[in-house]
């Protein structure tokens, strides 16, 4: 190895251009000339940002205030799942970011309460887990919420926990609302009997075997069992990180042909 | 001008990155001097009155930033400004090659190793490197080809 070869590595390293480009473009912005004057209407512009910057912060973090707001007529409508809290903790190693939805605008307000309250004490306790550290605690640990499913009928909140220590792991949960009637959805609900159970397994495993992705078949489908309807109207069933397939492959859905499970169902309400 | 030095950053960052990387062992800490050295130069921008020598003044800025973070770095961990490493960020050079490489930089002067650096790794011409250290060109000339003649001397007693 020569000089030679010292100036080949120096040329051909990685340069990391797009955080290059962020650091001059933070420094520009953070070396700004200050603006001298402002006019009546830009200090008025400033006012009305503030307050709404306000209003949108009270209402993120405030249970109280986004439970009155969704009483006031002009505000109602733009109330649908919120942040409601935050909890985040970094240190040299571990890290939690664990946010909690807050239903609102939901009709059936008692509803919204009990599973804001359950939302919240479930994020409460996933902090408080990891904040009290045991060897079984992961290095890091996030809870993210997204509307799966917002229609004028349904809503599916999707609630997913990330954790890692050696391997890392996901939880998905879902709930599924009825917005009009104000109802949480459940499985046994959308059936005339328990013969579901039966039918949902037994296509499961055929998926199951039908496929090389999965290899464990499931053993009964329980009235529990995560599920949630999506926007065509199909029922999807949910799988653990590794409960059907190898860990790698994640969390699995399988949507079920409703010419399936049409026999058995209820009503063509909620599954179509 | 404060508009020609924004344009002289972008233009020539990649330069001062791989420069800024070569006396810091990671991406972060030189990303931080580039950052650095961009405000210090944003703030004093007033003081260049010709726009040619942005470029040269910026590389002394960082140059100098450089150097006292690789000092700051060097008194945190305890260890002497003797056995500073030279490109610690190049790991792709084999471990005798290396440890040559450091002994023989260990003997050369912040200067010295500017004038390494700026012009065998960065193509910089000597009429600019001179501007930037406030050096003759002709001294820098000397100085370079003297330095670079102990770098290979060191480098092939270390093979």
């Amino acid at each position: 190895m020569t000089l030679e070869d010292v100036k080949t590595a120096y040329d051909t390293q990685d340069v990391p251009m797009d955080k290059l480009t962020a650091v001059i473009d933070q420094a520009v912005a953070k070396t700004a000339p200050k603006r001298k004057h402002l006019n009546w209407w830009q200090t008025s512009l400033i006012g009305i940002g503030a307050v709404a910057a306000a209003f949108t912060l009270v209402l993120n973090t405030s249970y109280s205030f986004a439970s009155a707001a969704e009483r006031m007529p002009v505000v109602r409508d733009a109330v649908k799942v919120l942040l409601f809290r935050e909890y985040k903790h970094v240190d040299k190693t571990s890290y939690a970011d664990i946010k909690v939805p807050l239903l609102t605008n939901l009709g059936n307000t008692e509803l919204a309460d009990k599973l804001n309250a359950s939302y919240a004490s479930e994020g409460r306790a996933l902090y408080d887990a990891f904040m009290n550290k045991t060897a079984e605690t992961p290095k890091s640990l996030t809870q993210t919420y997204q509307e799966k499913v917002n229609n004028d009928q349904l809503l599916v909140l999707e609630r997913r926990q990330e954790m890692s220590m050696a391997d890392t792991a996901t939880k998905l949960s879902y709930t599924t609302i009825d917005k009009q009637r104000g109802l949480v959805l459940t499985l046994p609900m959308l059936f005339k009997s328990n013969d579901y159970q039966t039918i949902l397994r037994d296509y499961v495993n055929k998926q199951i075997s039908a496929s090389d992705k999965y290899d464990t078949p499931v053993e009964a489908i329980s009235k529990t069992q995560n599920f949630y309807i999506n926007s065509r109207g199909q029922l999807v069933l949910i799988f653990q990180r590794g409960d059907i397939a190898a860990m790698y492959v994640g969390p699995v859905e399988m949507t079920i042909p409703t010419n399936l499970i049409d026999s058995q169902l209820v009503s063509h309400e909620y599954v179509k | 001008m404060r508009e020609e030095l924004i344009a002289t950053l972008h233009e020539n960052k990649v330069a001062l990155y791989r420069v800024a990387l070569s006396y810091v062992h990671t991406e972060a800490e030189a990303l931080d001097i580039v950052q650095t050295t961009a405000e210090k130069a944003l703030r004093q921008v007033n003081q260049v009155q010709e726009s040619r020598y942005l470029k040269t003044w910026l590389f002394r800025i960082l140059i100098n930033t450089a150097i006292d973070a690789q000092r700051k770095q060097a008194r945190r961990n305890e260890i002497g400004d003797e056995s500073l490493e030279f490109m610690p960020a190049l790991t792709t050079i084999a471990p005798e090659m290396r440890l040559a490489l450091n002994e023989a930089v260990a003997d050369l002067s912040d200067k010295e190793q500017a004038i390494i650096r700026l012009h065998f790794f960065e193509n910089q011409t000597f009429a600019d490197i001179a501007l930037t250290l406030e050096l003759s060109e002709n001294t820098v000339k000397t100085t370079y080809y003297r330095s670079l003649k102990k770098l290979e001397v060191a480098l092939n007693g270390g093979m």
